[in-house]
Protein backbone atom coordinates (compact mmCIF):
# COMPACT_ATOMS: atom_id res chain seq x y z
CA UNK A 1 0.00 0.00 0.00
CA UNK A 2 1.36 3.20 -0.88
CA UNK A 3 0.19 6.82 -0.35
CA UNK A 4 1.05 9.38 -2.12
CA UNK A 5 1.03 13.18 -0.39
CA UNK A 6 1.67 15.10 -3.31
CA UNK A 7 -1.48 13.71 -5.01
CA UNK A 8 -3.53 13.89 -1.68
CA UNK A 9 -2.59 17.95 -1.62
CA UNK A 10 -4.20 18.09 -5.04
CA UNK A 11 -7.37 16.27 -3.78
CA UNK A 12 -8.42 18.96 -1.82
CA UNK A 13 -9.03 21.76 -3.99
CA UNK A 14 -11.73 20.16 -6.22
CA UNK A 15 -13.27 19.01 -3.28
CA UNK A 16 -13.53 21.71 -1.28
CA UNK A 17 -14.55 24.16 -4.70
CA UNK A 18 -18.13 21.92 -3.64
CA UNK A 19 -18.25 23.01 -0.18
CA UNK A 20 -21.10 25.50 -0.94
CA UNK A 21 -23.16 22.34 -2.34
CA UNK A 22 -23.08 20.95 0.89
CA UNK A 23 -24.01 23.85 2.80
CA UNK A 24 -26.75 24.65 0.78
CA UNK A 25 -28.33 21.32 1.56
CA UNK A 26 -27.01 21.17 5.06
CA UNK A 27 -28.84 24.81 5.48
CA UNK A 28 -31.83 24.57 3.59
CA UNK A 29 -32.60 20.98 5.11
CA UNK A 30 -32.18 22.33 8.84
CA UNK A 31 -34.32 25.18 7.87
CA UNK A 32 -37.47 22.96 6.51
CA UNK A 33 -36.42 19.84 9.39
CA UNK A 34 -36.56 22.96 11.79
CA UNK A 35 -40.22 24.47 10.66
CA UNK A 36 -41.75 21.02 10.24
CA UNK A 37 -40.57 19.82 13.64
CA UNK A 38 -42.12 22.84 15.06
CA UNK A 39 -45.37 22.35 13.22
CA UNK A 40 -45.10 18.19 14.56
CA UNK A 41 -44.16 19.59 18.07
CA UNK A 42 -47.95 22.16 17.88
CA UNK A 43 -49.17 19.24 16.42
CA UNK A 44 -48.06 16.68 19.14
CA UNK A 45 -49.25 19.17 22.06
CA UNK A 46 -52.69 19.96 20.54
CA UNK A 47 -56.05 18.74 22.05
CA UNK A 48 -57.21 17.20 18.66
CA UNK A 49 -56.52 13.52 19.84
CA UNK A 50 -56.41 11.99 16.40
CA UNK A 51 -54.12 14.58 14.96
CA UNK A 52 -51.80 14.31 18.01
CA UNK A 53 -51.54 10.31 17.24
CA UNK A 54 -51.46 10.50 13.97
CA UNK A 55 -47.99 13.34 14.17
CA UNK A 56 -46.89 10.54 16.59
CA UNK A 57 -47.23 7.47 13.81
CA UNK A 58 -45.22 9.94 11.24
CA UNK A 59 -42.90 10.60 13.51
CA UNK A 60 -42.27 7.45 14.55
CA UNK A 61 -42.04 5.92 10.87
CA UNK A 62 -40.05 8.62 9.47
CA UNK A 63 -37.32 7.81 12.09
CA UNK A 64 -37.10 4.43 11.50
CA UNK A 65 -36.12 5.00 7.24
CA UNK A 66 -33.04 5.06 6.65
CA UNK A 67 -32.59 8.40 4.32
CA UNK A 68 -31.31 6.67 1.73
CA UNK A 69 -34.14 5.15 1.34
CA UNK A 70 -35.86 8.10 1.61
CA UNK A 71 -32.91 9.74 -1.49
CA UNK A 72 -33.86 6.92 -3.68
CA UNK A 73 -37.76 7.42 -3.25
CA UNK A 74 -37.82 10.78 -4.15
CA UNK A 75 -34.96 10.65 -6.82
CA UNK A 76 -36.46 7.69 -8.93
CA UNK A 77 -40.12 8.05 -8.53
CA UNK A 78 -41.23 10.86 -8.64
CA UNK A 79 -41.27 11.62 -11.56
CA UNK A 80 -44.39 10.89 -13.30
CA UNK A 81 -46.13 12.70 -9.92
CA UNK A 82 -44.52 15.46 -10.84
CA UNK A 83 -44.64 15.37 -14.67
CA UNK A 84 -48.66 15.19 -14.10
CA UNK A 85 -48.74 18.16 -11.28
CA UNK A 86 -46.57 20.18 -13.93
CA UNK A 87 -49.98 19.48 -16.14
CA UNK A 88 -52.49 20.30 -13.51
CA UNK A 89 -50.72 23.30 -12.08
CA UNK A 90 -49.16 24.54 -14.98
CA UNK A 91 -45.44 24.64 -13.66
CA UNK A 92 -42.72 23.32 -16.17
CA UNK A 93 -41.21 19.98 -15.44
CA UNK A 94 -38.25 18.96 -17.30
CA UNK A 95 -37.86 15.44 -17.30
CA UNK A 96 -34.40 15.03 -18.39
CA UNK A 97 -33.09 17.36 -15.68
CA UNK A 98 -34.77 17.12 -12.35
CA UNK A 99 -34.50 19.08 -9.56
CA UNK A 100 -32.22 16.79 -7.79
CA UNK A 101 -30.82 18.85 -4.77
CA UNK A 102 -34.54 19.76 -4.06
CA UNK A 103 -35.43 16.25 -3.92
CA UNK A 104 -32.69 16.00 -2.15
CA UNK A 105 -33.10 18.47 0.12
CA UNK A 106 -36.90 17.24 1.08
CA UNK A 107 -35.66 13.84 2.21
CA UNK A 108 -33.28 14.63 4.41
CA UNK A 109 -35.35 17.30 6.22
CA UNK A 110 -38.36 15.14 6.45
CA UNK A 111 -35.94 12.65 7.75
CA UNK A 112 -34.53 14.67 10.65
CA UNK A 113 -38.23 16.24 11.38
CA UNK A 114 -38.92 13.67 14.22
CA UNK A 115 -35.70 14.55 15.85
CA UNK A 116 -35.95 18.08 15.72
CA UNK A 117 -39.94 17.90 17.20
CA UNK A 118 -38.50 15.32 19.73
CA UNK A 119 -35.68 18.42 20.59
CA UNK A 120 -38.41 21.24 21.08
CA UNK A 121 -40.65 18.91 23.26
CA UNK A 122 -38.28 18.27 25.69
CA UNK A 123 -36.94 21.84 25.40
CA UNK A 124 -40.00 22.84 26.46
CA UNK A 125 -40.63 20.44 29.74
CA UNK A 126 -37.41 22.06 30.74
CA UNK A 127 -39.49 25.38 31.07
CA UNK A 128 -41.08 25.32 34.96
CA UNK A 129 -44.77 25.37 34.74
CA UNK A 130 -44.85 28.33 37.30
CA UNK A 131 -43.79 30.47 34.05
CA UNK A 132 -46.48 30.10 32.01
CA UNK A 133 -49.41 30.62 34.92
CA UNK A 134 -47.61 34.25 35.89
CA UNK A 135 -48.05 35.18 32.15
CA UNK A 136 -51.53 34.27 32.34
CA UNK A 137 -51.73 36.21 35.54
CA UNK A 138 -50.37 38.95 33.92
CA UNK A 139 -52.64 39.06 31.31
CA UNK A 140 -50.54 38.53 28.67
CA UNK A 141 -51.96 36.92 25.17
CA UNK A 142 -50.26 33.39 24.01
CA UNK A 143 -48.65 35.28 21.39
CA UNK A 144 -46.69 38.02 23.95
CA UNK A 145 -46.08 34.68 26.02
CA UNK A 146 -44.49 32.86 23.63
CA UNK A 147 -42.48 35.19 21.89
CA UNK A 148 -41.34 37.37 25.46
CA UNK A 149 -41.11 34.70 27.46
CA UNK A 150 -40.88 31.15 26.22
CA UNK A 151 -39.01 31.15 22.79
CA UNK A 152 -36.25 32.84 24.13
CA UNK A 153 -35.34 30.26 26.66
CA UNK A 154 -36.39 27.65 24.53
CA UNK A 155 -33.41 28.80 21.86
CA UNK A 156 -30.47 28.31 24.57
CA UNK A 157 -31.95 25.30 25.73
CA UNK A 158 -32.13 23.91 22.56
CA UNK A 159 -28.88 25.03 20.76
CA UNK A 160 -26.26 22.40 21.93
CA UNK A 161 -28.74 19.79 20.55
CA UNK A 162 -28.99 21.88 17.35
CA UNK A 163 -25.14 21.91 16.93
CA UNK A 164 -25.20 18.23 16.97
CA UNK A 165 -28.31 17.64 14.39
CA UNK A 166 -26.80 20.25 12.33
CA UNK A 167 -23.10 18.72 11.90
CA UNK A 168 -25.14 14.92 11.57
CA UNK A 169 -26.79 16.77 8.83
CA UNK A 170 -23.52 17.94 7.01
CA UNK A 171 -22.41 14.63 7.07
CA UNK A 172 -25.75 12.89 5.82
CA UNK A 173 -25.35 15.39 3.06
CA UNK A 174 -22.52 13.07 1.86
CA UNK A 175 -25.17 10.45 0.82
CA UNK A 176 -26.43 12.52 -2.03
CA UNK A 177 -23.80 11.44 -3.80
CA UNK A 178 -25.46 8.01 -4.37
CA UNK A 179 -28.41 9.78 -6.66
CA UNK A 180 -25.20 11.35 -8.47
CA UNK A 181 -25.45 14.96 -6.67
CA UNK A 182 -21.72 16.51 -7.07
CA UNK A 183 -21.74 17.47 -3.45
CA UNK A 184 -17.75 17.46 -1.59
CA UNK A 185 -18.19 13.28 -1.45
CA UNK A 186 -19.58 13.46 -5.01
CA UNK A 187 -16.23 15.70 -6.47
CA UNK A 188 -14.32 13.30 -4.26
CA UNK A 189 -15.31 10.48 -6.30
CA UNK A 190 -15.63 12.00 -9.77
CA UNK A 191 -11.83 13.85 -8.78
CA UNK A 192 -10.75 10.05 -7.67
CA UNK A 193 -12.28 8.12 -11.38
CA UNK A 194 -10.23 10.56 -12.92
CA UNK A 195 -6.88 10.49 -11.92
CA UNK A 196 -7.61 6.29 -10.71
CA UNK A 197 -6.05 6.99 -7.12
CA UNK A 198 -9.47 6.12 -4.91
CA UNK A 199 -7.49 5.79 -2.07
CA UNK A 200 -5.96 8.75 -1.05
CA UNK A 201 -9.24 11.22 -2.89
CA UNK A 202 -11.39 9.26 -0.09
CA UNK A 203 -9.14 9.62 3.39
CA UNK A 204 -8.82 13.45 1.84
CA UNK A 205 -12.50 13.43 1.71
CA UNK A 206 -12.71 12.31 5.37
CA UNK A 207 -10.30 14.86 6.21
CA UNK A 208 -12.04 17.65 5.45
CA UNK A 209 -15.00 16.56 6.62
CA UNK A 210 -13.65 16.40 10.09
CA UNK A 211 -11.72 19.71 9.76
CA UNK A 212 -15.24 21.08 8.33
CA UNK A 213 -17.01 18.90 11.43
CA UNK A 214 -14.32 20.07 14.16
CA UNK A 215 -14.86 23.77 12.82
CA UNK A 216 -18.63 24.00 13.48
CA UNK A 217 -18.81 21.80 16.53
CA UNK A 218 -16.33 24.74 17.76
CA UNK A 219 -18.60 27.16 16.89
CA UNK A 220 -21.67 25.72 18.48
CA UNK A 221 -19.94 25.33 21.84
CA UNK A 222 -18.96 29.13 21.72
CA UNK A 223 -22.87 30.17 21.19
CA UNK A 224 -23.71 27.74 23.58
CA UNK A 225 -21.43 29.50 26.10
CA UNK A 226 -22.60 32.85 25.20
CA UNK A 227 -26.01 32.35 25.18
CA UNK A 228 -26.33 30.94 28.63
CA UNK A 229 -24.38 33.15 30.03
CA UNK A 230 -27.53 34.69 31.86
CA UNK A 231 -27.67 31.15 33.60
CA UNK A 232 -24.61 31.39 35.49
CA UNK A 233 -24.60 34.61 37.45
CA UNK B 1 -50.17 -3.23 -4.06
CA UNK B 2 -49.53 -6.11 -6.35
CA UNK B 3 -46.11 -5.49 -7.17
CA UNK B 4 -45.59 -4.90 -3.43
CA UNK B 5 -46.96 -8.42 -2.68
CA UNK B 6 -44.78 -9.94 -5.46
CA UNK B 7 -41.46 -8.68 -4.50
CA UNK B 8 -41.96 -9.30 -0.82
CA UNK B 9 -40.75 -12.83 -0.88
CA UNK B 10 -37.17 -11.43 -2.54
CA UNK B 11 -36.94 -8.73 0.24
CA UNK B 12 -36.97 -11.09 2.72
CA UNK B 13 -34.50 -13.17 1.33
CA UNK B 14 -32.21 -10.04 1.95
CA UNK B 15 -33.56 -9.81 5.14
CA UNK B 16 -30.15 -11.99 6.79
CA UNK B 17 -27.89 -10.19 5.43
CA UNK B 18 -29.19 -7.00 6.88
CA UNK B 19 -29.11 -9.03 10.36
CA UNK B 20 -25.82 -10.69 9.75
CA UNK B 21 -24.21 -7.26 9.24
CA UNK B 22 -25.96 -6.26 12.27
CA UNK B 23 -25.19 -8.29 14.43
CA UNK B 24 -21.85 -9.10 13.38
CA UNK B 25 -20.61 -5.42 13.66
CA UNK B 26 -22.85 -4.79 16.47
CA UNK B 27 -20.57 -7.70 18.30
CA UNK B 28 -17.15 -6.35 17.23
CA UNK B 29 -17.99 -2.78 18.19
CA UNK B 30 -18.59 -3.71 21.88
CA UNK B 31 -15.69 -5.45 22.35
CA UNK B 32 -13.51 -2.84 20.46
CA UNK B 33 -15.59 0.18 22.49
CA UNK B 34 -14.72 -1.69 25.76
CA UNK B 35 -11.11 -1.07 24.98
CA UNK B 36 -11.41 2.39 23.66
CA UNK B 37 -13.32 3.27 27.20
CA UNK B 38 -10.74 1.47 29.20
CA UNK B 39 -8.08 3.94 27.38
CA UNK B 40 -10.72 7.11 27.54
CA UNK B 41 -11.18 6.86 31.31
CA UNK B 42 -7.79 5.06 32.25
CA UNK B 43 -4.79 7.09 33.08
CA UNK B 44 -2.42 5.73 30.15
CA UNK B 45 -1.65 9.37 28.27
CA UNK B 46 -1.18 7.67 24.88
CA UNK B 47 -4.04 5.57 24.88
CA UNK B 48 -6.06 8.08 25.86
CA UNK B 49 -4.43 10.91 23.24
CA UNK B 50 -5.11 7.13 20.27
CA UNK B 51 -8.50 6.90 21.88
CA UNK B 52 -9.90 10.84 21.47
CA UNK B 53 -8.52 11.25 18.35
CA UNK B 54 -9.97 7.70 16.96
CA UNK B 55 -13.24 8.77 18.63
CA UNK B 56 -13.35 12.27 17.12
CA UNK B 57 -12.38 10.95 13.51
CA UNK B 58 -15.32 8.21 13.41
CA UNK B 59 -17.61 10.64 14.98
CA UNK B 60 -16.54 13.85 12.61
CA UNK B 61 -16.75 12.11 8.95
CA UNK B 62 -19.43 10.35 7.30
CA UNK B 63 -19.96 6.85 7.53
CA UNK B 64 -20.09 6.49 3.66
CA UNK B 65 -16.72 8.06 3.88
CA UNK B 66 -15.25 5.54 6.04
CA UNK B 67 -16.74 3.07 4.45
CA UNK B 68 -15.27 3.78 1.04
CA UNK B 69 -12.18 4.23 2.47
CA UNK B 70 -12.18 0.66 4.29
CA UNK B 71 -13.55 -1.36 1.08
CA UNK B 72 -10.43 0.43 -0.76
CA UNK B 73 -7.75 -0.06 1.78
CA UNK B 74 -8.24 -3.41 3.53
CA UNK B 75 -7.94 -5.17 0.39
CA UNK B 76 -4.35 -3.45 -0.32
CA UNK B 77 -2.84 -3.78 3.03
CA UNK B 78 -4.27 -7.81 2.91
CA UNK B 79 -2.08 -7.95 -0.61
CA UNK B 80 1.01 -6.54 1.78
CA UNK B 81 0.45 -9.04 4.10
CA UNK B 82 0.18 -11.84 1.15
CA UNK B 83 -3.49 -12.46 1.45
CA UNK B 84 -5.87 -12.94 -1.40
CA UNK B 85 -9.11 -10.94 -1.20
CA UNK B 86 -10.49 -11.70 -4.56
CA UNK B 87 -13.28 -13.77 -3.45
CA UNK B 88 -14.55 -12.55 0.04
CA UNK B 89 -17.75 -11.56 -0.03
CA UNK B 90 -18.25 -7.65 0.04
CA UNK B 91 -20.05 -7.84 3.59
CA UNK B 92 -16.61 -8.54 5.04
CA UNK B 93 -15.56 -4.68 4.71
CA UNK B 94 -19.36 -3.43 5.11
CA UNK B 95 -19.01 -5.00 8.53
CA UNK B 96 -15.70 -4.09 9.13
CA UNK B 97 -16.35 -0.46 8.06
CA UNK B 98 -19.90 -0.36 10.46
CA UNK B 99 -17.98 -2.30 13.63
CA UNK B 100 -14.84 0.90 13.23
CA UNK B 101 -17.27 3.76 13.29
CA UNK B 102 -20.04 1.87 15.73
CA UNK B 103 -17.43 1.48 18.39
CA UNK B 104 -16.51 5.31 18.90
CA UNK B 105 -20.29 6.27 19.74
CA UNK B 106 -20.61 3.05 21.86
CA UNK B 107 -17.41 3.85 23.67
CA UNK B 108 -18.80 7.51 24.45
CA UNK B 109 -21.41 5.86 25.91
CA UNK B 110 -20.16 3.73 28.01
CA UNK B 111 -17.75 6.33 29.31
CA UNK B 112 -20.27 8.45 29.78
CA UNK B 113 -22.23 5.85 31.79
CA UNK B 114 -19.01 4.75 33.89
CA UNK B 115 -18.79 8.55 35.20
CA UNK B 116 -22.68 8.24 36.50
CA UNK B 117 -21.33 5.64 38.47
CA UNK B 118 -20.96 6.31 42.29
CA UNK B 119 -17.19 6.05 42.51
CA UNK B 120 -17.49 4.98 46.40
CA UNK B 121 -19.12 1.75 45.12
CA UNK B 122 -15.49 1.01 43.16
CA UNK B 123 -13.31 1.66 46.04
CA UNK B 124 -15.28 0.30 48.52
CA UNK B 125 -15.28 -3.28 45.96
CA UNK B 126 -11.46 -2.42 46.43
CA UNK B 127 -11.49 -2.02 49.85
CA UNK B 128 -12.92 -5.60 50.27
CA UNK B 129 -10.36 -7.27 48.21
CA UNK B 130 -11.64 -7.61 44.90
CA UNK B 131 -9.60 -7.73 42.02
CA UNK B 132 -10.03 -5.64 39.23
CA UNK B 133 -11.65 -7.95 37.19
CA UNK B 134 -14.36 -8.98 39.98
CA UNK B 135 -14.82 -4.96 40.47
CA UNK B 136 -15.64 -4.43 36.89
CA UNK B 137 -17.86 -7.93 36.65
CA UNK B 138 -19.58 -7.40 39.64
CA UNK B 139 -20.16 -3.58 40.17
CA UNK B 140 -19.38 -2.04 36.89
CA UNK B 141 -20.67 -3.94 34.50
CA UNK B 142 -24.39 -4.66 36.16
CA UNK B 143 -24.98 -1.04 36.52
CA UNK B 144 -23.15 0.73 33.86
CA UNK B 145 -24.16 -1.89 31.37
CA UNK B 146 -28.27 -1.00 32.48
CA UNK B 147 -27.60 2.82 32.16
CA UNK B 148 -26.06 2.42 28.61
CA UNK B 149 -28.50 -0.12 27.40
CA UNK B 150 -31.16 2.78 26.12
CA UNK B 151 -28.78 4.77 23.87
CA UNK B 152 -26.95 1.40 22.91
CA UNK B 153 -29.97 0.16 21.60
CA UNK B 154 -31.14 3.12 20.19
CA UNK B 155 -27.46 3.50 18.46
CA UNK B 156 -28.26 0.01 16.90
CA UNK B 157 -30.90 0.94 15.50
CA UNK B 158 -29.32 3.93 13.65
CA UNK B 159 -26.79 1.49 12.48
CA UNK B 160 -29.61 -1.08 11.02
CA UNK B 161 -30.91 2.35 9.11
CA UNK B 162 -26.99 2.68 8.50
CA UNK B 163 -26.98 -1.06 6.67
CA UNK B 164 -28.86 0.30 3.97
CA UNK B 165 -25.60 1.97 2.83
CA UNK B 166 -24.02 -1.49 1.79
CA UNK B 167 -24.96 -1.44 -1.19
CA UNK B 168 -22.40 1.42 -2.19
CA UNK B 169 -20.16 -0.89 -2.15
CA UNK B 170 -22.62 -4.03 -3.58
CA UNK B 171 -23.71 -5.67 -0.50
CA UNK B 172 -27.01 -7.44 -1.02
CA UNK B 173 -28.74 -6.31 2.26
CA UNK B 174 -32.11 -5.18 1.41
CA UNK B 175 -31.86 -1.97 0.06
CA UNK B 176 -29.45 -3.46 -1.78
CA UNK B 177 -31.58 -5.98 -3.05
CA UNK B 178 -34.77 -3.49 -3.83
CA UNK B 179 -32.33 -1.62 -6.19
CA UNK B 180 -30.98 -4.64 -8.20
CA UNK B 181 -34.61 -5.62 -8.25
CA UNK B 182 -35.53 -1.92 -9.42
CA UNK B 183 -32.72 -2.10 -12.01
CA UNK B 184 -33.99 -5.87 -13.41
CA UNK B 185 -37.78 -4.39 -13.86
CA UNK B 186 -36.37 -1.17 -15.68
CA UNK B 187 -37.90 1.14 -12.76
CA UNK B 188 -41.28 -0.23 -13.09
CA UNK B 189 -43.11 -0.10 -9.19
CA UNK B 190 -39.97 1.67 -7.73
CA UNK B 191 -42.35 3.87 -5.80
CA UNK B 192 -43.68 0.91 -4.35
CA UNK B 193 -40.47 -1.25 -3.52
CA UNK B 194 -38.96 1.69 -2.27
CA UNK B 195 -42.28 2.85 0.26
CA UNK B 196 -42.10 -0.99 0.73
CA UNK B 197 -38.27 -1.30 1.75
CA UNK B 198 -39.18 1.91 4.44
CA UNK B 199 -41.99 -0.10 5.85
CA UNK B 200 -39.80 -2.95 6.61
CA UNK B 201 -36.93 -0.63 8.49
CA UNK B 202 -39.78 0.59 10.19
CA UNK B 203 -40.94 -2.76 11.55
CA UNK B 204 -37.40 -3.88 12.26
CA UNK B 205 -36.70 -0.75 14.20
CA UNK B 206 -40.03 -1.21 16.67
CA UNK B 207 -39.14 -4.84 17.05
CA UNK B 208 -35.99 -3.79 18.28
CA UNK B 209 -37.88 -1.14 20.93
CA UNK B 210 -39.85 -3.04 21.84
CA UNK B 211 -37.48 -5.78 22.95
CA UNK B 212 -35.51 -3.52 24.74
CA UNK B 213 -38.21 -1.50 26.49
CA UNK B 214 -38.47 -5.35 27.57
CA UNK B 215 -35.11 -5.81 28.84
CA UNK B 216 -34.63 -2.20 30.36
CA UNK B 217 -37.82 -2.94 32.79
CA UNK B 218 -35.66 -6.21 33.32
CA UNK B 219 -33.19 -4.58 34.27
CA UNK B 220 -34.00 -1.93 36.38
CA UNK B 221 -36.55 -4.02 38.44
CA UNK B 222 -36.24 -2.85 41.83
CA UNK B 223 -35.08 0.23 41.69
CA UNK B 224 -37.54 2.75 42.78
CA UNK B 225 -38.59 4.21 39.30
CA UNK B 226 -39.61 0.86 38.11
CA UNK B 227 -41.88 0.10 40.76
CA UNK B 228 -43.12 3.47 40.55
CA UNK B 229 -43.85 3.02 36.83
CA UNK B 230 -45.87 -0.36 37.22
CA UNK B 231 -47.50 0.12 40.83
CA UNK B 232 -50.89 1.32 41.18
CA UNK B 233 -50.78 1.74 44.69
CA UNK B 234 -47.39 3.43 45.22
CA UNK B 235 -48.59 5.98 42.16
CA UNK B 236 -51.94 6.48 44.55
CA UNK B 237 -49.65 7.52 47.30
CA UNK B 238 -47.33 9.37 45.18
CA UNK B 239 -50.97 11.87 44.09
CA UNK B 240 -51.40 12.19 47.59
CA UNK B 241 -48.24 13.55 48.14
CA UNK B 242 -46.78 11.21 50.65
CA UNK B 243 -43.19 9.92 50.31
CA UNK B 244 -42.68 6.51 49.75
Amino acid sequence: MSFDFHYAITCIEPILKKLPVTMKLTLWSMAIALLGGILFALMKKSNNKILANVCRLTSSFLKGVPILVFLYFFYYSMDDILHALGGTFRFEYDLRNPPKIQMAIVALSISYIPYMSDMLLSALDTIPKGQFEACYAMGFTKLQMMIRIIIPQLIVVCIPNIGNHFVNLLKATSLAYMVTIVEMMGAAKNFAVKNQRFLETYIMAAFVYWVIFIMFEQLFQLIERHSGKYLKR
Amino acid sequence: MKIMIEYFPYLVKALPMTFYILFTSVFLALILALFLTWAKVGKNKIAKAFASVYISFMRGTPIIAQLLIVFIAVPLIMKDLGIRTNNWNNSVYAITAFALNEAAFFAEIFRSAYIALDKGQIEAGQSLGMSGIQVFLRIILPQAGANALPNTTNMTIELMKNTSLGMAIGVYDIMGKATQLALNNYGVGQRELFFEVSIMFWMIGLGFMFLTNRLVDYLNRGTSEHIGKNNRLFKRLQVKGGRV
